[in-house]
């Protein structure tokens, strides 16, 4: 059976191409779907994606401990997100036992579409500047289309950040724009301590937002009672 | 023989260990705190840096500098003086939050705060002076929600910002790298002004990148708000200094210290145009705020020693005004449980000394006149080479000042509401101690001007 490493090895040979897609994907379902599990498992497959671009430009090794701090942080992101999302759970089946049965009910109504719409429409539009700035500025020391995904990664962070105001979505916005940054500015800077300080920036921006999600998820319950 | 770096990076962590076990006996954990802080303060303003000296049967060698992983720490007098000075602001900050709950994890992530900020100014490498700042930057944004519940906009907004400041940071130093390796293209050098540009605007709060400070005064305690805005503020302006002493080519372009004044400018405009629409003391304290630090930057922006000597004094009065305000705020709001205008009335008769602190040290912070932020403020007004943005500065301080003095009137005002009860006596005692500092400041600013010359004496880039 292979090890991890070789795996990714394996997987590193793939064309750019179809691992730049997968970033242009994984980045925007971020933007698009509000659902926080959709939204993660984006996310993870965005830290693997980046590891597998890294691999060619800085050591495997280095690369892989990316992929593992971006786990990580997946994983205190899911554990934040599942046990907010039960507190909630339990609160609207309080409320459900109280009589008010519509918070049970979360159909695809028109808002929802609309909101989607309107994510979706942000990111064709955002999605067709950034192509335009990675032909006019390119990133001069990495290959075009990876420049392209560090654009892409950077502008899509961005956007998460402008469209929503919860830590758990918001906080991946950012880790999006950092992981566009760290695919720009590992092949750059191959030091070991400034590898190892980005991994400490990004497992502290996890906590941190995990923090945060947790205050928020604290007061809800209370707020809907009042 | 021990050498300063670690000790003042790695003794207040290990303190912080300890204090963060203990977060739950609040006094204990402030003492303690405060102590640890105290201690670190009397390390940097009192031992020598030009050699060694036994402590507690200890070779201390604070000057020597030190290696890790090839990286060089070592302490200068400039950050010597800052650390002392941000240390000492600590212990005065702990020692209040015992008495006035500013939240239990103030007192550990405080000294671990201050510890990751003395790594970031005593690094020799910019890079990971950067990145030092940004996981210190990082562990504030706990301290700002600290045990509060419902999510606090303002931690999550100082994450973002302070995290979108640090590519442009690293990516503008690496453009520098790159040309010295490739000194025929000057087109790196325009790309890294522009990069450093931003990302010193997104710290120092520049208008349009201001939004943080105000979110950051208005959700987290009084008190963590003034000692956050003091310590990155200060490190801040110190890492900015230390770029310029290091790449001549910074230091002696003239639109660079221009950009300097019309940031300033901006940012003295929309605080003190902002404050005035306040009727909420935590909000005017943050554009207060923004107003003084636009003030300073004006100060930096004068191509002189003496403005970068007027611009260094503010920094200190600042933080001393901003500190009494923010305790002014903190017993208030400690005890009436609002600070907006409306819910105030009468509180002044209850709280004269609270009262008198926060607009005190409101005033300061517009820099009026007999107060510690006068002497400063005076001074840049004279070096700034442009009319119209001395013209600019009065009017910014002169808006601070009318927001607290109508504050002021609130906290007087006729009121049927319930009784409110008395001050704690701790508090009150630190607070009159700050006023008298304040006042004793401005009307004797030369007491720190020594100091202060020492601070700018060490960059020769103006000379």
């Amino acid at each position: 059976m292979p090890t991890l490493p070789q795996v990714l090895a394996r997987l590193s040979l793939l064309t750019i191409t179809p691992t730049i897609i997968g970033l242009v994907v994984t980045a925007s379902v971020i933007v698009v779907i509000r659902d926080w599990r959709l939204s993660l498992a984006a996310l993870l497959g965005q830290y693997v994606l980046v590891g597998l671009l890294l691999m060619r430009l800085i050591q495997p090794q280095v690369a892989l401990t990316k992929v593992l701090i971006g786990d990580l942080v997946c994983v205190i992101l899911y554990l934040t997100g599942r046990l907010v999302g039960q507190d909630k759970e339990r609160s609207v089946s309080e409320q459900e036992y109280a009589g008010d049965s519509r918070l049970l009910f979360s159909p695809l109504n028109e808002t929802s579409l609309a909101d989607f719409a309107f994510r979706l429409m942000a990111v064709l539009f955002v999605g067709l500047v950034v192509y335009g700035l990675s032909r006019r500025y390119p990133l001069s020391e990495l290959p075009s289309d990876m420049g392209f995904a560090c654009y892409w990664l950077g502008s899509m962070g961005l956007l998460t950040l402008m469209l929503t105001e919860e830590p758990l979505k918001a906080g991946m916005g950012l880790l999006t724009v950092v992981a566009g940054f760290e695919l720009f500015y590992s092949p750059l800077e191959r030091s070991l301590s400034v590898a190892g300080f980005l991994g400490i920036a990004n497992f502290l921006i996890a906590l941190a937002i995990s923090y945060l999600e947790a205050s928020r998820a604290e007061q809800t319950p209370q707020g809907e009672k009042g | 023989m021990i050498t300063g770096p670690p000790l003042l990076i790695l003794l207040p962590l290990a303190f912080a260990s300890v204090i963060l076990l203990l977060r739950r006996w609040t006094p204990l954990a402030a003492l303690l705190a405060s102590a640890t802080a105290l201690a670190m303060a009397g390390l940097c303003l009192g031992l020598p840096l030009n050699r060694p000296i036994s402590v507690l049967g200890w070779q201390v060698a604070l000057g020597q500098p030190m290696m890790v992983l090839g990286r060089e720490f070592a302490l200068g007098i400039a950050n010597s003086l800052a650390l002392g000075f941000l240390w000492l602001i600590a212990a005065v900050a702990f020692l209040f939050a015992w008495r006035i709950p500013q939240g239990n994890l103030f007192f550990a992530l405080g000294l671990v705060i201050l510890s990751l900020l003395g790594a970031a100014m005593m690094i020799r490498h910019f890079v990971f002076a950067v990145l030092f700042l940004w996981v210190a930057n990082l562990v504030i944004v706990f301290i700002v929600q600290g045990e509060q519940q419902g999510l606090r906009r303002g931690a999550l907004r100082y994450l973002v910002m302070v995290s979108l400041a640090v590519p442009p940071l690293l990516t503008a130093l690496w453009l520098i790298d790159l040309h010295a390796v490739n000194p025929d293209n000057p087109a790196l050098l325009r790309q890294a002004v522009v990069l450093l540009g931003i990302g010193f605007a997104i710290l120092l709060a520049v208008v349009p990148f201001h939004s943080w400070v105000s979110a950051l005064a208005t959700d987290a305690p009084p008190i963590v708000t003034a000692f956050i805005l003091t310590a990155i503020n200060t490190v801040v302006i110190l890492l900015m200094l230390n770029l310029l002493q290091s790449y001549s080519w910074l230091s002696e372009d003239p639109q660079v210290f221009r950009l300097l004044r019309l940031g300033g400018a901006s940012m003295a405009v929309v605080g003190g145009g902002l404050a005035l629409l306040q009727r909420n003391f935590s909000r005017l304290m943050g554009y207060a705020v923004l107003s003084d630090m636009g003030c300073t930057l004006m100060a930096l922006g004068v191509i002189s020693s003496a403005g970068l000597t007027a611009a260094v004094l503010q920094v200190v009065h600042r933080s001393v005004g901003l500190l009494l305000a923010a305790m002014g705020l903190a017993a208030v709001r400690h005890q009436v449980g609002s600070d907006a205008f409306d819910g105030l009335s009468r509180v002044g008769r209850r709280l004269p000394i609270a009262v008198a602190g926060l607009v005190l040290g409101g005033l300061s912070l517009g820099g009026m006149p007999l107060t510690a932020g006068f002497p400063s403020r005076w001074a840049i007004y004279r070096l700034l080479p442009e009319q119209e943005l001395g013209l600019a500065m009065l009017l910014s301080g002169g808006a601070v000042a009318l927001a607290y003095l109508r504050g002021l009137g609130a906290l007087l005002g006729f009121s049927t509401q319930s009784q409110v009860k008395r001050e704690s006596i701790v508090a009150s005692l630190i607070i009159v101690g700050m006023i008298v500092l304040c006042l004793g400041l401005g009307i004797f600013p030369q007491w720190l001007l020594s100091a202060v010359q020492r601070v700018a004496g060490s960059f020769s880039f103006l000379k």
